[in-house]
């Protein structure tokens, strides 16, 4: 199924997140973040089985010139990476919401979801972020 | 937005970067920008943030020198004649460079030099585009053996972005009409500030004599009295005339202490970090 931005919720600090029927939270940055990241050089990714906080931090990517964090938006246990994404950052380009996506965990509390920008109040923030 | 000066007495690798470290939690937390100057107790090698760790240590090793893990990215760079400044600066959500940051310091520091009668400025806007590992082809003479072409690409001195800093060679030296890279810059992102880190090349190191510094780039005869390599109050005054420009209202010189900081976690995690 591919995924659509206007489904998703949103952390202000620009990862995307979606949620299957079986708990399974899909992570990834948003097309906006890409676009603010300029030319990407690395990413460094966690391993699978690593138990994530919702805010916490999830990983890294190294643009030129600067590295950024990226923050997990749910808690729970990272049960797959795209390790492939690593090799060709490229992707990020062109589909940062489907095959750019960056791992996938097992929700543990659904509730964080309401904590989240929904679409427009993301696409909102990133208008005054210009 | 008010900023506070820290000018830190020379002190080895991971002090160096804790340090950065502590100012940039201070900055987020206290919304402060702050600028620290500080130059390095020991000769070392600085690696970018991905940079791989045993190319790092081997080249440190061969060049018989300290080595440091950065949180920056970037190419590793070889402290030793060097003046090095970092700036925290309260920011929130944005990803990636914060290009402003870079022009505005790096044209800071381009004026200033320009006030010793020198040419500097972007290399975006130098007259001669020259590829990295120039300048190894400049003063054969001064060459080194030491250094593969692949421990030169390495070297954030080799390496070349627009926004980084050069300064032309003075023709009256000998060095011919090429414009050397002087100053580069990088970033990282934490949770509420953006931290930026950039060394000003003095003069030319021993260990990587393939690459000038402003000593030798702008060397006259009779010789001119120029930059001094101690006046780091310079170096500083002229990057917190940069902030003035996007933000800054006013600065003062600040001590913030380590009091309460997880010093000794830090420092080891910056000495063995992957």
């Amino acid at each position: 199924m591919t995924i659509q931005p206007e489904q998703l919720r949103y952390l202000p600090s620009h990862e995307w997140v979606s949620v299957d029927e079986k708990g399974i939270a899909t992570i990834g940055i948003s097309a906006f973040a890409v676009h603010q990241l300029t030319d990407l050089v690395f990413m460094a990714l966690p391993k699978v089985g690593k138990v994530l906080e919702a805010g916490s931090e999830f990983g890294e990517v190294e643009s030129v010139k600067a590295v950024s964090p990226m923050y997990s938006p749910v808690s729970g246990e990272v049960v797959e990476v795209n390790d492939g994404l690593v090799n060709q950052l490229e992707i990020l380009g062109t589909d940062p919401y489907n095959q750019g996506w960056i791992l996938k965990v097992k929700l543990s509390d659904p509730a964080e979801l309401g904590k989240l920008l929904d679409h427009a109040a993301y696409e909102k923030q990133c208008a005054e972020e210009g | 937005m008010e900023a506070a000066l820290i000018v830190d007495p020379p002190a080895n690798g991971p002090w160096n970067m804790t340090r950065d470290q502590q100012l940039a939690e201070y900055a987020s937390e206290h919304r402060i920008v702050v600028l620290r100057t500080y130059r390095w107790s020991v000769p070392t090698l600085s690696l970018g943030r991905f940079q791989d760790r045993d190319e790092g240590k081997s080249l440190a090793r061969r060049l018989g020198v300290e080595w440091v893990r950065r949180t920056t990215g970037g190419g590793a760079i070889l402290h030793h004649h060097d003046w090095t400044y970092s700036i925290a600066w309260p920011t929130d959500a944005k990803k990636g460079p914060e290009e402003r940051l870079y022009q505005e310091v790096h044209q800071g520091i381009a004026k200033w030099l320009r006030g010793f009668g020198w040419i500097a400025g972007l290399h975006r806007d130098a007259p001669n585009v020259l590829e990295p590992g120039f300048a190894c082809q400049v003063p054969s003479v001064l060459c080194s053996e030491r250094l593969s072409a692949d421990a030169r690409q390495f070297l954030c001195f080799e390496r070349r972005s627009p926004w980084d800093l050069v300064a032309l060679a003075n023709p009256q030296g000998g060095l011919g009409d090429v414009p050397a890279k002087v100053l580069g810059s990088a970033q990282r992102r934490v949770r509420g500030a953006i931290s930026q880190h950039g060394s000003l090349l003095l003069a030319q190191s021993h260990f990587t004599p393939h690459l000038l510094g402003l000593e030798e780039l702008t060397r006259s005869d009779p010789p001119d009295q120029g930059i001094s390599r101690y006046d780091q109050e310079g170096f500083g005054d002229s990057i917190m005339g940069s902030l003035i420009q996007i933000g800054v209202s006013k600065w003062r010189p600040m001590t913030i202490q380590s009091n309460g900081y997880q010093w000794e976690k830090a420092l080891h995690d910056f000495a063995e970090r992957e």
